[in-house]
């Protein structure tokens, strides 16, 4: 086929055909002769030198000094940006256990969705033997929070996976067992993070279990489903064991029957005996 | 066999006149503005910018015609165009990007048909042409559009594009394959 669409015979292929119909109906391109003048009058109107050097130095000169402007008020922002991000990268996710001497041997803590407060993060209470925590709870031997290590520098050792109903040690976090039933809680309110630090704070700090136990009642009154309810718990075992109050037993089957393979389960299981 | 004349030999030539001496400005805008508007057609300018791409067309060549070589004018005033519909298109397609505006369409010319009825059809089928031919590719569209449309006989195509005449007729070839193909399966989705 080497003749024009538009001028070969009806196609019996229907594709074929409309395509000579389409040809046959687009007209040629026709520029009328007033198109041409108008061209040329806007020719010669318009100016026709290429840009001058002076024009060409100056419009990179410009571009030059816009760029560098903005790259130099961009850069304190995005060294600005990069910092906070890679701070909020740094931070551990883990809650600060504080060190206490002579304590039982212990685990790592499990990273838990707990916000520390910046000026005195949250303790959560070890998993310790009674008289170890009337032991480590002398004043003289508690240091004060600012003076704390955090939890990676405690001395911390691995509990012996042999012996798990007699270790204290905590599950780690990605255990099935953890995740199963401790499944990961949604971030506790600002007034739940109180209740529970301050608790931490009497007990461990300002060696006042009384004051503990009564944030913690408060807290497991008002918050019965709270998200840090397993740390309430475990800090009020403490709190009654420092006290010698029955009720710790009674924290510690409240404790087991809702977190029997949590994280402080060994402890109460010791409180109960 | 005399040995081909460097590149930069001609354009020194062109340069002191030699070669280009019969042409100046004017007779090249009276003899090739019809081509340019054909080629700037061929190249999917629509109706409605063409007046506008034709004189950015020219004001090229006026400020260029002294580095013509003297050998093909009608394919350096090709590149030219091909250059600035290229340019158009991205202009076009960043300013549909940035402002939403409607690209002009064939439907936005004014058409001198017999009746409004005729007017209607002849529109309707060179949008339809027009997207089919914005379907295929550029090279195969220019050959078509020119062979098909505006009737130029294939040995002048060949010779705008600078490639051989054989190239010309396989781009035809291709272009009709694809259009044919395009139509079919437009002719089957309705069926259905």
């Amino acid at each position: 086929m080497t003749g024009r669409l538009k001028d070969e015979a009806a196609s019996s292929d229907p594709a074929l055909a409309r395509l000579s119909e389409l040809c046959r109906k687009t007209a040629p391109t026709r520029v009328d002769v007033s198109a041409r003048v108008r061209v040329l009058a806007s020719l010669e109107e318009a100016p026709t030198g290429r840009p001058s050097r002076l024009f060409k130095f100056a419009t990179v000169a410009a571009s030059l000094i816009i760029v560098s402007t903005a790259f130099a008020m961009l850069g304190p922002l995005r060294e600005k940006v990069f910092s906070r991000v890679s701070s909020e990268k740094a931070r551990p996710p883990t809650v600060h256990v504080p060190s206490v001497q002579n304590a039982a041997p212990t685990a790592v803590a499990a990273p838990l969705p707990l916000e520390s407060p910046p000026e005195a993060p949250v303790s959560i209470p070890r998993p310790i033997k009674r008289s170890a925590i009337v032991h480590s709870l002398n004043p003289s031997r508690i240091d004060a929070p600012h003076d704390l290590p955090p939890a990676t520098t405690a001395p911390l050792v691995e509990a012996p996976a042999t012996a798990p109903s007699t270790s204290l040690a905590i599950a780690p976090a990605d255990s099935p067992t953890v995740t199963k039933e401790a499944p990961v809680l949604a971030a506790p309110s600002a007034e739940e993070t109180r209740l529970v630090h301050e608790a931490a704070r009497a007990l461990r700090v300002d060696n006042s279990p009384r004051r503990a136990a009564q944030l913690l009642n408060e807290y497991l009154a008002r918050f019965p489903d709270g998200a840090i309810l397993e740390e309430a718990l475990a800090l009020s075992i403490e709190s009654s064991a420092v006290m010698n109050d029955p009720r710790a037993g009674t924290f510690a089957h409240r404790y087991l029957a809702r977190f029997p393979s949590g994280r402080f389960a060994a402890m109460a299981r010791e409180a109960i005996r | 066999m005399k040995p081909p004349i460097p590149h930069q030999v001609m354009l020194s030539h062109a340069q002191i006149g030699f070669g280009v001496r019969e042409l100046d400005f004017s007779t090249v805008y009276r003899d090739r503005f019809t081509a340019v508007t054909t080629w700037l057609r061929a190249l999917g300018v629509p109706m409605s910018e063409l007046e506008d791409l034709a004189q950015e067309v020219f004001l090229v060549v006026q400020r260029k015609l002294t580095t013509f070589d003297g050998k093909n004018l009608d394919g350096w005033l090709y590149r030219i165009a091909q250059r600035t519909a290229s340019d158009h298109r991205r202009r076009v397609w960043f300013r549909h990007w940035i402002a939403r505006a409607p690209e002009e369409t064939l439907s936005r010319v004014a058409s001198d048909d017999a009746t409004p009825q005729a007017a209607y059809e002849r529109r309707e089928s060179e949008a339809e042409l027009e997207k089919l031919l914005a379907s295929i590719d550029r090279d195969q569209r220019v050959v078509f559009w020119l062979f098909e449309i505006e009737e130029r006989p294939t040995k002048e195509i060949a010779e705008t594009l600078e490639v051989p005449e054989t190239t010309v007729w396989m781009r035809l070839h291709r272009a009709r394959q694809s259009l044919r193909k395009k139509i079919e399966r437009a002719q089957k989705g309705t069926s259905r």
